[in-house]
């Protein structure tokens, strides 16, 4: 893992209906080359977003994982930016 | 009362703000439902109030949430533990509610076993949601308090996601908090938006010198002397912890919070308090007879929290250290020292698969006698060892139950009490029905050897487990005890 890399992971919920596997599937792989990953989910209402990332939480996850309501966006610098699925 | 503002306010229900009357071990009655006696009376026994000061601070409250305190007050943050019946007046100035938590909805185990048992609510997540629904929390929450949520149950939010819609939790911390909750806090009493959820990585999770020291007292005088665990057990989240052990000087740190707070007790914590200055998982006497030496200089009551049985034999066996510790401890020759073990399986198949460095330095196929020669030796050393084992593992057969029998047969003339914690895997918990799940016939068997085992020891240990203790809880446990062997007896349990 680069101790400073950051990812920015954005979610879109009529995306994920179509594919709900598709966000831990694409960010299995990522969680052991970044410090830290910053998701943004839009339009999940709470309820949705924290069952949307539990498949994360039974992962051996090494990464800093922040998840953000799309609605409450944070600009920070980031080396990497992704949208899933 | 003394009028004095927080803007955070770190607090949680009754059955976790308690001392349990000094006797941690009642602490499993606040995990399962009132048995055999009204739920009030229950509670008085497992969870009784604490004292409080003229603020409604607790004189001890939970470790956990007390590392969160001393994070905030370090980092200037006006923050405090407040006893949760004394929260209206706080939080009506507070912006913050943190919360942290060893089982919110009784999930875990043991909760989730005593449930699958008797088909009942523990009370544990019935005094949470009362906890969750006090009219001063949902005012508070309506004038706009910030919730966080955290502790080592803070996964089960995930599965009870229409929980924190309906209380309006606004963050779910997941890991080690020490570090990233200054930032989080400012950033709630700043006003800025807070993140739904946080999972706490290697690199944010707190070295040695960035874990505060606790400013106020402990439950029972809890001090922890290491975290992590090195033996990577597949049933364990611990394990994935970096493994880090306390200076001597910092525990003694928080030996002397803990006396000038007025304890007269301290209970030692650490995955396996005989790794503490250990060569890998060998333990080594000096740094261990220091550290006992140096609770003692400042408590006559030291109690520990686990050990591991490998651990034990390897101790006893090399430097003759359980008898060295013991003799250390134990006050006299009536004295007792409690401590909570793993067996977790009789079966040596089940302990390579799932638990292969459980045994080390000896090799998990001899898991068993390693057990048998583990407790002989706590028996010998008057060490009482409150033993788990797990039933329900994903891969278990009919034959690796049969061996745990049979180990639990051999275990019969050692002092000890035997608790078997009932698996239940995280993909059942989606089923809303879940605790409706029954154990199978072997794992029944188990159980009721179990109960065979502790009901043999109990009355031996009870005498002295609650000597000096307060007439109502000594009465109230009794009863219960008598009830059980009585329907015990009943299914012939005890013939």
């Amino acid at each position: 893992m680069n101790p400073d890399r950051r990812l920015h992971v954005t979610v879109r919920r009529e995306r994920f209906l179509e594919d709900p596997g598709g966000l831990v599937e694409r960010i299995a792989p990522l969680l052991t080359r970044y410090r830290q990953i910053t998701i943004h989910m839009h339009g999940f209402k709470q309820g949705e977003l924290l069952e949307a990332i539990r498949p994360l939480s039974n992962k051996n996850v090494w990464a800093t994982i922040v998840v953000y309501d799309g609605e409450n966006m944070v600009s920070e610098a980031y080396d990497e930016e992704v949208t899933v699925p | 009362m003394v009028d004095e503002r927080f803007d955070v306010v770190l607090s949680v229900d009754r059955t976790l703000m308690t001392n349990h009357h000094g006797k941690e071990f009642l602490g499993f009655l606040a995990t399962g439902p009132p048995v055999m006696v009204p739920e009030k009376i229950w509670m008085a026994v497992a969870a009784p109030r604490m004292r409080v000061d003229d603020l409604g601070r607790p004189l001890e409250a939970p470790y956990g949430l007390r590392k969160i305190e001393a994070a905030l007050l370090d980092a200037g943050i006006k923050a405090a533990v407040i006893d949760p019946d004394y929260l209206g007046k706080h939080l009506k100035n507070a912006k913050v509610l943190g919360i942290g938590h060893h089982d919110y909805f009784a999930l875990g185990p043991p909760s989730s076993e005593w449930w699958v048992l008797t088909g009942r609510e523990p009370v544990n997540s019935k005094c949470f949601r009362k906890f969750m629904e006090k009219p001063e929390v949902r005012m508070a929450k309506k004038n706009g308090l910030k919730i966080i949520v955290g502790g080592p149950a803070a996964w089960q939010w995930l599965w009870m996601p229409d929980y924190a819609e309906k209380w309006g939790v606004d963050t779910v911390v997941e890991g080690e908090a020490e570090k990233i909750i200054v930032s989080l806090v400012q950033d709630a009493l700043e006003g800025k938006p807070l993140p739904r959820y946080v999972h706490v990585g290697i690199q944010d999770t707190p070295v040695l010198n960035e874990i505060p020291v606790i400013k106020n007292a402990s439950v029972n005088g809890l001090v922890e002397i290491m975290r992590g665990c090195p033996r990577g057990c597949r049933f364990c989240s611990v394990t994935l912890r970096p493994l880090r052990q306390y200076p001597l000087e910092m525990v003694e740190k928080e030996l002397r919070v803990n006396k000038a707070c007025g304890l007269d007790r301290c209970l030692l914590h650490a995955e396996d308090i005989l790794l503490y200055g250990a060569d890998g998982v060998k333990p080594r006497p000096e740094p261990l007879i220091r550290l006992h030496q140096t609770a003692r200089q400042f408590f006559k009551v030291v109690g520990w929290s686990h050990v591991s049985l490998s651990a034990v034999k390897y101790a006893e066996e090399n430097y003759s250290l359980i008898t060295r510790l013991s003799e250390i401890i134990l006050q006299d020759e009536h004295d007792y020292i409690g401590v909570e073990v793993g067996i977790e399986t009789g079966s040596p198949r089940l302990a390579e698969k799932i638990m292969p460095a459980k045994a080390a330095p000896y090799p998990a196929g001899s898991w068993p006698s390693i057990v048998k020669d583990a407790f002989s030796i706590m028996h010998e050393s008057r060490v009482v060892p409150a033993a788990t084992i797990i039933i329900g593992m994903p891969d278990e057969k009919a034959d690796d139950l049969v061996k745990t029998l049979e180990l639990i047969e051999e275990l019969k003339d050692f002092r000890s009490l035997i608790i078997p914690m009932y698996f239940v895997p995280m993909g059942v918990l989606k089923n809303g029905e879940w605790y409706r799940a029954k154990p199978n016939g072997e794992q029944l068997e188990v159980m009721k050897a179990c109960l065979k085992h502790d009901l043999r020891w109990i009355k031996d240990l009870s005498n002295w487990y609650f000597n000096k203790t307060n007439p109502f809880v000594k009465i109230s446990l009794k009863t219960v005890i008598f009830l059980v062997e009585r329907v015990a007896k009943g299914f012939r349990l005890l013939s």
